[in-house]
């Protein structure tokens, strides 16, 4: 059946059904990946998926359901469930749909340059995305992963209060890792970026950087337990600022599941610590016009020199707090709720390049990976207690490499001790765009 | 579902490029998830995943592609794609004769999920927020999920195996969050099975709230934990993740087969203490691991991976196997169609010793008892492995003195395996979600209480 066709099905059966207002969240889209192993291609994916997501409004409850077909039968079908769903809906809270007003942001999120790129292209690409890893070393025994994919999407939301909205987007990433092994010393590098183009990924950096970062780990020692100044790298530092990014969600504020719920207006961090949501960031496949509610999305400052200018808000959180949305109503796939989160988190960037930052580290740990944050961090306590390995650092340069530690602390523990932030901004996984950052004091265990 | 002749040619398509096996998946899965936030129904969705996932071997390239459209029309357009990734075209017309295996259902349902009302579910999950709300003036949030899911997949393969399978699975989940002075911690619990909604005849809801409140409770009076390195005792259930993280993974042909795992060319090598004897179990009944065939359609079966210390077997899947010029195990998995399948883990778990747990206690001058653990990660190419303490106690002089919270332990799988030097008789099992390459899956982990003479510990003091 059409999407129209089957929308207006959808529509009246709900209208029958005895919901008020009706909203279908329709999402269509195609995916491609590649991996190389040992100079042939190891596997190969292409895929093509479709997601339909209905939610029922009725006094101010939702009702939702969901199905990967257009027919008939499913329509009537998640009308019905979501129905039943609605009946046991018992909280107090009141949601709303959005009637399709405000402005939308010009949004060009589509190149179809990955589309447009033939598939021969793509896998010299990826062979060549290992070769580059390989050959940096002879002490490198092998890249476990080299990965290229890219993706495009197309959505529609549409509901009966007049919203009618769509777009599309695509773009494209990088995976390495490389893995180097001295003696009994093994040791693995990893290295990730995102793309619009296929010309924005420089495969030969990429494999090169992974590779240097797992030889210039091997032969790693320990540290001694204790207090240490520590310099996050980029992208380690965007790790962990991602992993308590819900302490902004409005939702958990009101819950009281936020430890910044007070703090509104007040100084929450180091004056060097400025951060932004940025929904329509160029580089960010995660971009979009607008959110998963249809609330048109805007950039906005979550962090303005350590003072907590704003929490993220959806429609019902955003009316029961008297304020507007900021359009970060987010679902994880077509078929979950939309919660609030960022959509591209920004940590400004200062003026110091990463060597300058360890010159001033002094004596220190640089870490450059963590571990465990799905597990050792708790989010909503703010606590975390992480695996990391990183370099030791004396006299204001890199003496050794450092392995198998924990670095505790509480998240605002360390927005409050940041004591310098980097020039070197960088594009993590978890949508954090963050530089290299210094940290006065963190618990360290290890022997 | 289409006919067994319909899927021949679809399969026969697939190999008219040349590929040396090809394998067509189909699932549809209904689901139900209901969140209950403060004793009140906040979100309840529910629907139907429909698809299917075509798969090509050629040497040892793997080309999967998968659908949403499961009709003739769409599936045969699929199998054209991946035929002209393979290859030039041949001819082929393999006459495929299915023979469905015959296995005998190890997860049998009394109540099958879409036969049980909402407000049935519902009110299971208000005992269970009762259970964890009531369990003390410390507790100032619950949060209480449920989920349950019946999955039918169908597998045929140019191997003539044809193989269906129904998995029901059914959870609850329970997160408590005690306050005081504005510090927090959470205590979570989550029993589920490969059962439908009689695993509530088994679970009482309301104890799963009070164990998930209790955690919370202790932490929230405990001390922070000491760091460095000590003895570390592990309790037995969810306490076997480390045994999943540490090793477990490192054992699934998906590391293996690259060389990128610490245990690869170990077989018939000593990997750990001469206590230590593991076993990867999808055939448990209605355990939540469990499955009568796997995501490839081989039958399931108990794979017994070290037996006192030595490594006996791989988890490995078709492809792993011939990568590693060995048989599968029935070990293939994924999370949905989406996904091409691999080697998983299913129930696994280190087997009982002798010990009573208390004699281990009694044991120790001086380390950390780990009560209940929380997930973990691992590095199979390193085995550098992490994960953290949800409730832990110090030990001092052979007995347990008091709570400590924020614990983390780390080390390397094959360092750890070595170093367990006790283990216990109280064998049982927890479950979690497993992540890796083919999704996230339910997989059981278990342990009995053990002792690992040497771990780091991160904790603040």
């Amino acid at each position: 059946m059409e999407w129209k066709k089957f929308k207006d099905t959808v529509f009246a059966l709900a209208k029958k059904k005895g919901f008020d207002e009706a909203e279908i969240y329709y999402s269509s889209g195609s995916e491609f990946q590649l991996s190389s192993l040992r100079g042939e291609i190891d596997s190969y994916n292409d895929a093509t998926s479709i997601g339909v997501y209905f939610r029922g409004l009725k006094s101010g409850k939702i009702g939702a359901a969901f199905a990967e077909e257009l027919t008939d039968e499913t329509a009537s079908m998640i009308v019905d469930e979501a129905f039943e769903n609605y009946s046991i809906a018992s909280g107090k809270d009141v949601y709303f749909l959005h009637d399709g007003s405000g402005e939308y942001p010009l949004f060009e999120g589509f190149s179809g340059a990955f589309s447009a790129q033939p598939v021969e292209e793509k896998i010299e690409r990826v062979i060549a995305l290992e070769r580059s890893a390989l050959e940096y070393d002879k002490r490198i025994i092998m890249a476990p992963t080299c990965r290229l994919g890219d993706s495009r999407s197309e959505v529609f939301i549409v509901n009966t209060l007049g919203l009618d909205r769509h777009y599309s987007s695509d773009g494209g990433v990088a995976v390495v890792v490389a893995l180097a092994g001295e003696g009994n010393s093994k040791k693995t590098g990893f290295t990730f970026t995102i793309a619009r183009e296929p010309g924005d990924i420089d495969v030969s950096a990429l494999g090169k950087e992974a590779s240097k970062r797992a030889i210039d780990q091997l032969g790693a020692g320990r540290v001694k337990s204790g207090k240490y100044r520590v310099l996050f790298r980029n992208d380690m530092f965007g790790q962990l600022f991602a992993t308590f990014t819900s302490m902004y969600s409005a939702e958990n504020v009101q819950k009281g599941l936020s430890i910044i719920a007070d703090k509104e207006g007040t100084k929450i961090a180091s004056e060097l610590l400025t951060v932004y949501d940025d929904p329509l960031l160029p580089i960010s496949p995660n971009s979009r016009p607008f959110d998963d509610e249809g609330v048109p999305t805007v950039k906005k400052t979550l962090v303005e020199k350590g003072l907590l200018k704003t929490f993220l808000y959806d429609l019902k959180t955003a009316a029961k707090a008297g304020t507007k949305s900021t359009g970060n109503a987010i679902k994880s796939s077509y078929r979950s709720k939309p919660s609030i989160s960022m959509i591209n988190t920004v940590v400004k960037p200062g003026e110091k390049s990463f060597n300058t930052l360890v010159g001033e580290l002094d004596e220190g740990i640089v870490v450059t990976e963590l571990t465990g944050l799905h597990s050792g961090a708790n989010p909503i306590s703010g606590e975390f207690s992480l695996g990391a390995s990183g370099f030791y650092v004396k006299n204001g340069s890199i003496v050794n490499p450092v392995e198998q530690f924990t670095i505790s602390s509480s998240i605002l523990k360390v927005y409050n001790s940041i004591v310098a932030v980097g020039s070197d901004a960088m594009p993590s996984i978890f949508r954090v765009s963050s530089p290299s950052v210094m940290v006065s004091e963190i618990d360290v265990a290890s022997e | 579902m289409l006919s067994d002749e319909a899927y021949s040619k679809i399969i026969n398509r697939i190999l008219s490029g040349g590929a040396d096996f090809a394998e067509v998946f189909v699932e549809e899965r209904y689901t139900n998830n209901i969140s209950m936030i403060q004793g009140e129904i906040e979100d309840s969705s529910s629907g139907k995943l429909l698809g299917a996932g075509l798969r090509a071997f050629k040497g040892n390239r793997s080309i999967y592609a998968y659908t949403n459209d499961v009709s003739f029309e769409g599936l045969m357009d699929v199998a054209g794609r991946l035929k002209a990734v393979v290859g030039q075209e041949i001819d082929r017309d393999l006459a495929l004769d299915f023979r469905a295996g015959e296995h005998k259902d190890i997860c049998p349902i009394l109540l099958m999920p879409n036969s049980v009302s909402k407000k049935d579910k519902a009110a299971v999950m208000r005992l269970a927020h009762e259970g964890a709300s009531g369990f003390s003036g410390r507790i100032s949030q619950v949060v209480v999920n449920y989920f349950d899911y019946s999955q039918n997949v169908w597998i045929y393969n140019s191997e003539g195996v044809k193989a269906s399978d129904s998995r029901v699975r059914t959870r609850l989940m329970v997160s408590a969050v005690a306050s005081v002075n504005g510090d927090k911690e959470v205590g979570f619990y989550g029993p589920g099975a490969a059962q439908g909604f009689e695993l509530f005849n088994r679970i009482d809801p309301r104890a799963a709230g009070e164990r998930a409140a209790r955690i919370a409770d202790r932490m929230i009076r405990a001390e922070y934990a000491p760091a460095g390195k000590m003895p570390v005792i592990i309790s037995n259930e969810f306490g076997g993740v480390i045994f999943h993280e540490a090793c477990g993974h490192a054992l699934e042909a998906t590391s293996v087969a690259k060389g990128a795992s610490v245990f690869a060319g170990k077989l018939g090598e000593k990997v750990a203490g001469e206590c230590v004897s593991a076993v990867d179990d999808p055939t448990i009944p209605n355990a939540w691991g469990s499955a009568n065939v796997d995501d490839e359609g081989t039958p399931t079966r108990r794979n017994l991976l070290i037996e006192k210390g030595i490594l006996k077997s791989y988890m490995i899947d078709r492809l792993g196997g011939l990568k590693m010029k060995m048989e599968p195990t029935g070990s293939s998995r994924r999370q949905n169609y989406t996904f091409a399948p691999t080697s998983r883990m299913s129930n696994t778990f280190i087997l009982p010793g002798d010990h009573y747990p208390e004699e281990i206690i009694a044991a120790t001058d001086y380390g950390l008892y780990a009560r209940s653990m929380g997930g973990g990660s691992v590095m199979p190419a390193t085995g550098e492995f992490n994960f953290a303490v949800n409730e832990g106690y110090l030990i001092e002089k052979g007995r347990i003195t008091r709570p400590v919270r924020g614990a983390t332990l780390i080390g390397k799988g094959n360092e750890v395996l070595m170093k367990i030097d006790m283990v216990g008789n109280d064998l049982a099992r927890g479950q979690g979600m497993c992540g890796s390459i083919s999704g996230s899956i339910p997989a059981d982990v278990g342990q009995p209480t053990l002792r690992v003479s040497e771990l780091i510990v991160g904790g603040r003091s």
